[in-house]
């Protein structure tokens, strides 16, 4: 029979053969599913919408220091109130799943806890001005749920959960704000120590480079300039003296000083007059001899008063007492002369090393500046970061103090917690449903397995075909009038059961799943 | 087939009837009969036309094989063995030509006699065991041309009985009393004991009932290979539950 290409016509004779393999499962199964939604225990939930309000101040004004995405701070916030710690005292504290407390660990117990509660958030598409673009979505706001046997401690449970989640809230944000401006006011602590320090290095490079200070170098200048300029006057004044010296000397030698210098003319006369001897004859030529006696007296003489003797230049001296008055005034006047002149050597050697030094102050100049401008530079960006700091630390403080305040964004419960009045769980309409489903997959699979099962014959034609003899008819069922009277009744009373088993149906149904009025109301509006 | 013949228009097509004075006569009650589905016996009920179509083809088959006994068995106990060798009975005895013998194979439970509602205290082990006399075992049921033998005692020992020589000569002598006569045997069926397999060599054709719906296609292939298949005429598809019945 498998083999068969079967028409609906067949499908519907094995529907009707196996009618009792089909529905005896069904109601079975049906049957099953309904006392599960009875056995099944009742479950409330209570839920808790929690809205996430925007800052009251407009960020413009007051930036706050919290910040991310309002799910991504959601999110944290759940993972510190779903925390064991959190929800071991939320357990303890309502007593909650005292059963299996006994049973299971603690770790497992709030694991339960956490599958009991929900958390949804709700996000719509926002438009950002600011920002352009396509919508993104944002949460405005979230609900919480507990779900639980009793109806009371759903309620309350749920609206510990909400309020732990404001209080969460509350403390990250103040503690986050606070934490920001004590960052900022570290950092700028830091960074005023910087400055301090770059500033006293500044003093010391001063210090250090007092006259090398690229601010000098103007004042170097003009003061390098100015001694020149006296150099060069001074040298002036030297050459003028030093005329003055030479035109007296020659002054002074024009006048003899004394008579003995009349002795002296003639030494040196009869000392040349030797030296011509000298290159004509040997010394012991007589007239050489006689030249040098002569000039031995001479010096005889002229060694009695050796100044007056000397001749040549005329010089000062004090315990020479010249008797030539000329002579005397003109001496007087050169050594004058002379005193200025030393005078003028001694200045201008000071004002040359003072040039030098300028030199070499106006030549160390450029390098000095460059370290000094490095400094300068650092100093420069320290201050600016420094200003930075500062400002941000006051905008800090402003905005730990609008947390403070509560007028950053913040949570606030616009729907706490019902009193649930009827259960989430069981679903009774999914379970029958699903137990009409099975019931129908189990009678259908009886009825085929039975169906393939059968060996039995039905058609005559496979009976000759098997057994090569022909089948000569085919009585049909033969119904008596008995067995129609007996069918009556039979109807008759699976009639009246099928009614009492409707109205038990019913009557349940009413009273445990739905009252009939709002299933007809709902019937009605759906239609 | 508006009315039933009356006998003198039977006797001009032919009619032949038997001297019954011998047999006893019982009488049948409709009421019982219907309730017993022997539709046979009726001849508008629908389901005669069926047994009527059944007959054609044995007569067909025994014409021309020759031979007027006929076993009619089943693989299984509870197929409508009983009840289709007593439509079939019924339906041969309206015949004009043919007599019909409807004998109770079954020797440990004879069933006809309570399907049609009489009781009877003497069948086939009487004849054998006891030397009754065939006569004083045949029933006349009121029905023209059918005569039974059912009722009586059952025993354990039935098969060494169907082997006897006894069983051989009566059966002989069933076949050849009268010209034109059919005799159907209903016999156990032949998964349920020995005893059918040795009266198939007793009976000249076989019919096999098969419960529709119900009795596997191995069990009747099995059956059907324990007896000599040049015997069978055919297979009776019985109880079936397509409305329009088949007729081949």
């Amino acid at each position: 029979m498998e083999e068969d290409v079967k028409t609906i016509r067949d499908y519907l004779d094995i529907v009707k053969r196996r009618r009792w393999a089909i529905v005896l499962p069904l109601c079975g199964v049906f049957l099953l599913s309904f006392i599960v939604t009875l056995v099944l225990p009742r479950i409330y939930r209570s839920t808790s919408t929690i809205l996430i309000e925007e800052q009251d101040i407009p960020p413009e004004y007051v930036k706050t220091t919290v910040t991310g995405y309002a799910e991504q701070r959601l999110q944290s916030i759940s993972q510190r109130v779903m925390s064991s710690q959190r929800l071991g005292e939320v357990i303890k504290r309502f007593n909650l799943y005292p059963d299996l407390r006994r049973k299971l660990t603690n770790d497992e117990v709030i694991d339960i806890m956490r599958k009991d509660i929900q958390f949804a958030a709700i996000s719509v598409d926002v438009v950002d001005r600011s920002r352009g673009g396509a919508p993104t979505p944002m949460t405005i706001t979230f609900t919480l749920s507990y779900d639980g046997r009793s109806p009371q401690m759903v309620q309350q449970v749920a609206n510990v959960l909400a309020s732990l989640y404001l209080e969460e809230n509350l403390k990250t944000r103040s503690e986050r704000a606070k934490e920001a401006s004590k960052f900022l006011d570290e950092e700028t602590r830091t960074v005023q120590d910087q400055l301090a320090q770059v500033d006293a290095k500044i003093a010391q490079f001063k210090e250090k480079h007092v006259n090398e200070l690229p601010e000098l170098v103007p004042i170097n200048i003009q003061t390098l300039d100015r001694v020149e300029r006296d150099i060069d006057m001074l040298r002036q004044q030297l050459r003028t003296a030093k005329e003055r010296e030479g035109y007296l000397q020659s002054q002074l030698a024009g006048i003899p000083v004394d008579a003995s210098s009349q002795d002296r003319i003639l030494l040196k006369e009869l000392k040349a007059k030797l030296v011509q001897l000298k290159s004509r004859y040997s010394d012991k030529h007589p007239d050489v001899k006689k030249m040098k006696a002569e000039i031995a007296e001479l010096e005889q003489k002229v060694k009695v008063d050796p100044p007056r003797a000397t001749g040549g230049r005329a010089r000062f001296q004090p315990d020479d007492q010249p008797d030539n008055p000329a002579y005397i005034s003109f001496a007087a006047q050169l050594s004058s002369v002379q005193a200025e002149i030393s005078t003028l050597q001694r200045q201008i050697e000071d004002l040359n090393r003072k040039r030098n030094d300028y030199y070499a102050r106006i030549e160390a100049s450029p390098r000095v500046e460059e370290a000094y401008k490095a400094l300068m530079a650092e100093r420069t960006n320290i201050q600016a970061k420094f200003d930075d700091m500062m400002k941000k630390t006051m905008e800090a403080r402003v905005a730990q103090g609008l947390e403070k305040e509560q007028m950053g964004e913040r949570f606030t419960i616009i729907d706490p917690a019902r009193l649930p009045e009827k259960p989430v769980k069981p679903n009774v309409p999914a379970i029958l449903l699903i137990g009409i489903f099975l019931g129908a997959g189990a009678g259908i699979g009886t009825a085929a397995l039975k169906e393939y099962n059968d060996r039995s014959i039905r058609d005559p034609n496979k009976l000759t075909e098997l057994l090569r003899l022909p089948v000569l008819v085919t009585v049909p069922v033969i119904v008596t009038a008995r067995d129609v009277l007996r069918q009556r009744i039979m109807r008759k009373r699976f009639i009246t059961v099928a009614i009492a088993a409707c109205v038990i149906v019913l009557i349940l149904f009413h009273f445990l799943v739905m009252d009939l009025v709002i299933l007809w109301a709902r019937l009605t509006r759906r239609l | 087939m508006s009315q039933e013949f009356t006998q003198k228009e039977k006797e001009n097509a032919g009619w032949v009837s038997p001297n019954y004075s011998k047999s006893r006569t019982v009488h049948l009650d409709p009421a019982v009969l219907a309730d017993n589905r022997c539709v046979g016996i009726f001849p508008y009920a629908r389901e005669a036309e069926v047994y009527k179509v059944l007959r054609t083809q044995i007569l067909e088959a025994t014409k021309e094989k020759g031979g007027n006994t006929i076993m009619i068995t089943s693989a299984l106990p509870g197929e409508g063995k009983t009840l289709t060798a007593i439509n079939l009975a019924f339906t041969f005895s309206r015949l004009f030509e043919q007599t019909v013998l409807l004998v109770d194979g079954d020797l440990r439970q004879q069933a006809i006699h309570k399907t049609l509602g009489f009781t009877s205290d003497k069948g086939l082990i009487d004849h054998l065991v006891d030397d009754t006399p065939l006569s004083d075992l045949m029933i006349w049921p009121g029905i023209d041309k059918l005569t039974l033998i059912s009722g009586g005692r059952s025993v354990a020992e039935s098969t060494e009985l169907i082997q006897s020589t006894r069983m051989r000569d009566l059966v002989n002598e069933m076949k050849t009393r009268y010209p034109d006569r059919y005799v159907f045997f209903d016999v156990p069926s032949i998964l349920g004991g020995a005893d059918t397999l040795d009266f198939v060599s007793l009976v000249d054709h076989v019919v096999v009932v098969v419960q529709y719906g119900v009795t596997p296609v191995d069990a009747v292939k099995k059956a059907v290979e324990l007896i000599p298949q040049e015997k069978v005429i055919g297979f009776v598809l019985n109880r079936s539950e397509d409305r329009p019945a088949h007729r081949d």
